[in-house]
């Protein structure tokens, strides 16, 4: 099944990282042309993250040092499991269905920590929010944040079933509540601040983890599997966006 | 005729010296905040943000006010003009003397914090986020309203005894300190999170169910909410989350709580109501938790008032509690 984009009001773009040899960065960040993405093999977005397989040694090696502690993971875990099921309440009154990947993923610390970040990106545990530019139907799920909230990603969703991921530079599902924070920031601002950047949860997770698996296997000079390969292959890697 | 456009910067001087002329459109934002010569400004005046917060003199907003934000915190304000045109934000914080929103006033967020003379809200207004802390005389909504908001703040509208029935989803809603509102009405959807500390309700309507719940901004649980009888001494210390466990503190309530810790007794004397001690308990990354406990001279009643933890003997806590910061000074005379 081939997935689309929903009509929302913002424009398209991926923001990510350089990667070795490949695709060239301005900065921490550069926002990369949508349509720009190698493809991503629908058939293999089961909700299962069946792809999701463990890190390769030296990569697991390099991520601990960022990785909560246990001690830390038992403090929020409380937190972390009454917001999980605070938000899967809420989801089921407003009619809308949280991806099977999201509750796979955000209920599994070891599943989470399968995705390495190369500029330390984490994984949160947020609520429901009027999504700003469609506040009739749509509503936004922030779950993962850069270290210093260069971007911030978000989930959409509306009641009839659309979904996608949305990259932006603010925390969207505060833009109403909290403006104060983002310096009085109007709903039209907030958009311009927006990007569609995959047309599901699991897409979006799959790019991430095959672009930041690649950022260290080919920093580190790993042999590539054939997916790395397939994905590298797909289109030439020359950055033409918007420096972050 | 031409409207006259000029730069901020210009525009200040013009309107501080009360010479602006009508339909004036400002390039930019203005901020007079403060200015005590502010009086009155021109009819169609057309500006991006404007700020107008502490103008003493300020009673009214001209008509044909078009501006994308308006913040008139603390100005003695009474009322707004039919045509007030803000698109994003209003901030009249603090307006204590305003009675006045016009009908169907639309604007995306609508602060109205501490207007203590507003008894209504207008009827078919507009506004996604709506901030009415602290309006202390607002007993109902109108009859018409939004389905749907961002924020309802409704924290200490200690009158208000009921939310509006074409209210159907909400964002955050703060109804927390509303002492009055013993329900919630089914069909209410709230998105993110619900704030219901120092109100009296009892349950939760099924469509609330399950729903992100606050205490006074802290997340908790319903547990802790409609059964703090099965909160134990134990979880309050085993608590390694120092706000959350302030909830718990008040919840499981003080007495019991320094009943089963043995609190340790720092001072002891007498007053009018008999014998009255200051109490101890140490908690863990935290202040400790130290209380006053006096009985009442009138009734008889005990009662336990936490205190600062730099008290250490019962007259400085009594002083504190009375509002006195040296001792030397709470000399009552009667104590009823």
């Amino acid at each position: 099944m081939k997935q689309t984009l929903p009509s929302l009001p913002f424009q398209t773009g991926w923001y990510s990282f350089g990667l070795p040899g490949y695709r060239s960065c301005r900065g921490t960040y550069e926002r990369y042309p949508y349509e720009s993405l190698p493809p991503i093999a629908q058939e293999q977005l089961t909700g299962q993250l069946q792809w999701l397989v463990p890190l390769n040694a030296r990569i697991d090696e390099a991520m601990q040092p960022y990785r909560l502690t246990d001690e830390q993971e038992a403090a929020q875990i409380t937190e972390w499991e009454d917001g999980l099921k605070s938000l899967v309440a809420s989801a089921k009154h407003l009619g809308l269905s949280l991806p099977e990947a999201y509750l796979r993923l955000m209920s599994s610390v070891e599943l989470r920590n399968r995705i390495p970040s190369c500029t330390d990106c984490s994984f949160t545990i947020s609520q429901l929010a009027f999504c700003p530019g469609d506040r009739e139907k749509g509503y936004v799920l922030r779950f993962l944040h850069d270290q210093q909230d260069c971007v911030i990603w978000h989930l959409y969703l509306s009641a009839s079933g659309e979904q996608c991921v949305l990259a932006s530079h603010v925390y969207l599902d505060q833009v109403y509540t909290n403006p104060e924070a983002f310096g009085l920031l109007t709903e039209d601002e907030a958009i311009k601040h927006t990007w569609m950047c995959a047309p599901s949860f699991e897409a979006f997770l799959y790019r991430f983890w095959m672009e930041n698996v690649l950022f260290f296997a080919l920093i580190q000079k790993e042999p590539l599997t054939e997916e790395q390969k397939q994905y590298l292959s797909t289109r030439s890697f020359g950055g033409s966006g918007n420096q972050r | 005729m031409e409207t006259p456009t000029l730069e901020a910067i210009e525009a200040r001087k013009l309107l501080l010296s009360g010479q602006a002329p009508a339909h004036l459109r400002v390039n930019g934002d203005l901020d007079l905040s403060h200015e005590v010569s502010l009086t009155v400004l021109p009819e169609g005046l057309n500006v991006g943000r404007l700020v107008l917060d502490h103008c003493p003199a300020l009673k009214a907003l001209p008509a044909g006010l078009h501006c994308i934000s308006l913040s008139a915190c603390g100005t003695p304000l009474t009322e707004l003009p039919d045509d007030l045109h803000v698109t994003s934000r209003l901030d009249l914080s603090d307006c204590k003397l305003l009675t006045h929103v016009p009908k169907g006033f639309a604007v995306d967020t609508l602060i109205l914090r501490g207007c203590t003379a507003l008894e209504e809200l207008p009827e078919q207004m507009h506004v996604f986020v709506l901030d009415m802390s602290g309006c202390i005389n607002v007993q109902r909504f109108p009859t018409s309203g939004p389905e749907q908001m961002a924020r309802l703040n409704a924290q200490g509208c200690t009158r208000l005894t009921a939310l509006p029935s074409w209210l159907k989803r909400v964002g955050q809603l703060d109804v927390s300190g509303c002492a009055r509102l013993h329900e919630l009405p089914e069909g209410l959807h709230v998105v993110t999170w619900l704030d219901l500390a120092h109100t009296p309700l009892r349950q939760l309507p099924a469509s609330l169910q399950g729903v992100s719940l606050r205490w006074r901004g802290v997340a908790v649980n319903e547990r802790i909410v409609f059964h703090p009888e099965t909160i134990t001494t134990q979880q309050v210390l085993e608590e390694r989350n120092v706000e959350r466990r302030r909830v718990l503190l008040e919840r499981l309530g003080y007495e019991r709580f320094l009943a089963e810790t043995q609190a340790r007794v720092l001072h002891r004397d007498r007053d009018a109501g008999g014998e009255r001690r200051l109490l101890y308990v140490p908690l863990q990354n935290d202040e400790p938790l130290v209380c006053l406990e006096v009985r009442c001279p009138s009734t008889g009643r005990r009662y336990l008032i936490r205190v600062p933890p730099t008290m250490r003997q019962c007259h400085q806590a009594a002083a504190w509690i009375a509002g006195f910061d040296n001792p030397e000074h709470y000399r009552p005379l009667v104590e009823t």
